[in-house]
């Protein structure tokens, strides 16, 4: 056995026969192997009288969170129902001049990007849950991706009034984007406390992604840079607003 | 009418059950899950501050904040995890709070002088002094599962990583100890 081996050996808690006896000889992993020992062996003298009163004295029944799909789902239906009623009432111009190719190019990245997004906030409303971190990087590749999608797709284009008709495009999205973050909100309250910050800032994402594609189905403005500079400052904006209120609701 | 609930006897080994029971305002099960779990919350906290008394006050807002939002754990999932993933947050807003207050670092390549009772004995450093020269996330990791006993999966989920990435700084913390017991040694 090597030093190497050793370690994840120690991985696995208890060390097996081969492990124990390569500890012994090698001059390298005996101490090692010792002073690890003196940590699981220490004593601990917690003072524990004050901290059970206090809980005690402060009891009363709770009721636990619902089960992860039901905020997953809730979170869906009002992404879902913002962008039918956003393409309602915008008209759906964008999404008809796409194309087949396209309208995949954008929307699916884009919904991959929002269900990452959605898993990852449900995963922080219960500290120490699984793949956290996994749907974080997951929405942040599927939003460099359909980026890379628009710059492939559509290019930079002659456009007069650039500022004008980007300011239009930036609150449309944000009006769309802020009944989403207030319902996304609510569907968190109870959850998200550990890190408040994070989890308001994943909201106000998924709001943002939300104006994002409302912006998608309505805009026939195809100049990428309209479209990465404008439609991705709602999320952007969004976001930080988030973050904000995040810091601002839960102060725990 | 008063209506009195009673609960039946929660096995005293199931951390779990006993959460649940805490959930449900059930006092004892609440005391017993304290007298169950602070000591090896005591052991996560004096392990890397290295201090008793800092150990408590994180224990206490601990133990505050798991109270807080009890709520957030749901029956089907592991305990542990849960518990150290508060901890763990207690700790590093301790840490920026205290680093708020005083600008004063330990520097952590620097190893702590032995005392010249352990020095004229040859023993080996003890085992909080030792991990104060790792970098707080190998030090976090390494008491995580050497003084606390969680596997490197309830690692992974109570640090919000992944087990290959607790993996490596695990065998990053066990080579760099190597390094430094070899010098103490040598």
């Amino acid at each position: 056995m090597t030093c190497r081996e050793l370690d994840s050996a120690l991985d696995a808690g208890a060390l097996t026969g081969d492990a124990r006896r390569h500890a012994e000889e090698c001059a390298r992993c005996r101490p090692l192997l010792r002073v690890l020992e003196q940590g699981s062996a220490n004593a601990a003298a917690a003072d524990v009288r004050g901290i059970q009163s206090t809980i005690v004295r402060d009891l009363r029944p709770v009721r636990p969170l619902a089960p992860a799909a039901f905020y997953l789902g809730a979170m869906m239906i009002a992404v879902a129902a913002a962008v039918v009623a956003g393409a309602m009432l915008l008209h759906a111009y964008g999404w008809r001049a796409l194309g087949d190719t396209r309208r995949i190019g954008i929307f699916a990245p884009l919904a991959v990007c929002a269900a990452a997004v959605a898993v990852w906030l449900e995963r922080q409303m219960s500290p120490g849950r699984k793949f956290g971190t996994v749907f974080a990087w997951s929405a942040s590749i599927a939003g460099a991706l359909l980026a890379v999608v628009v710059a492939l797709s559509f290019g930079p284009r002659p456009e007069t009034r650039f500022v004008a008709r980007g300011v239009s495009c930036l609150r449309a999205g944000v009006e769309f984007a802020v009944p989403v973050a207030v319902l996304v909100f609510a569907v968190i309250w109870r959850g998200a406390s550990l890190r408040p910050l994070r989890a308001g800032a994943a909201a106000g994402a998924l709001a943002g992604l939300t104006g994002l594609a409302i912006l998608e189905v309505h805009c026939p403005n195809f100049d990428a840079w309209h479209i990465w500079l404008w439609h991705g400052a709602v999320v952007a904006i969004c976001a930080l607003a988030g973050l904000a209120a995040g810091k601002l609701l839960y102060k725990v | 009418m008063l209506c009195a609930v009673t609960f039946p006897a929660a096995p005293a080994n199931d951390p779990v059950e006993l959460m649940v029971r805490y959930q449900q305002g059930d006092a004892a099960a609440a005391s017993l899950l304290v007298e169950l779990l602070s000591p090896q919350l005591f052991r996560f906290f004096a392990a890397q501050m290295g201090s008793a008394a800092d150990a408590n006050d994180m224990l206490q807002d601990t133990w505050l904040r798991i109270h807080r939002v009890r709520h957030t754990f749901r029956a089907g999932e592991p305990l542990l995890p849960w518990v150290y993933a508060i901890a763990r947050r207690v700790r590093v807003d301790s840490y920026r709070k205290r680093r708020r207050v005083s600008a004063r670092e330990v520097a952590a390549d620097v190893l702590p002088e032995r005392s010249q009772a352990a020095e004229a004995d040859r023993d080996l450093p003890p085992f909080e002094a030792m991990i104060a020269v790792l970098p707080e996330s190998q030090k976090e990791v390494l008491t995580l599962l050497k003084v606390n006993g969680l596997s490197v999966e309830e690692v992974a989920r109570a640090t919000s990583s992944t087990v290959g990435a607790v993996k490596q700084k695990a065998h990053r913390a066990y080579e760099r100890l190597r390094q430094v017991l070899s010098g103490v040694r040598g």
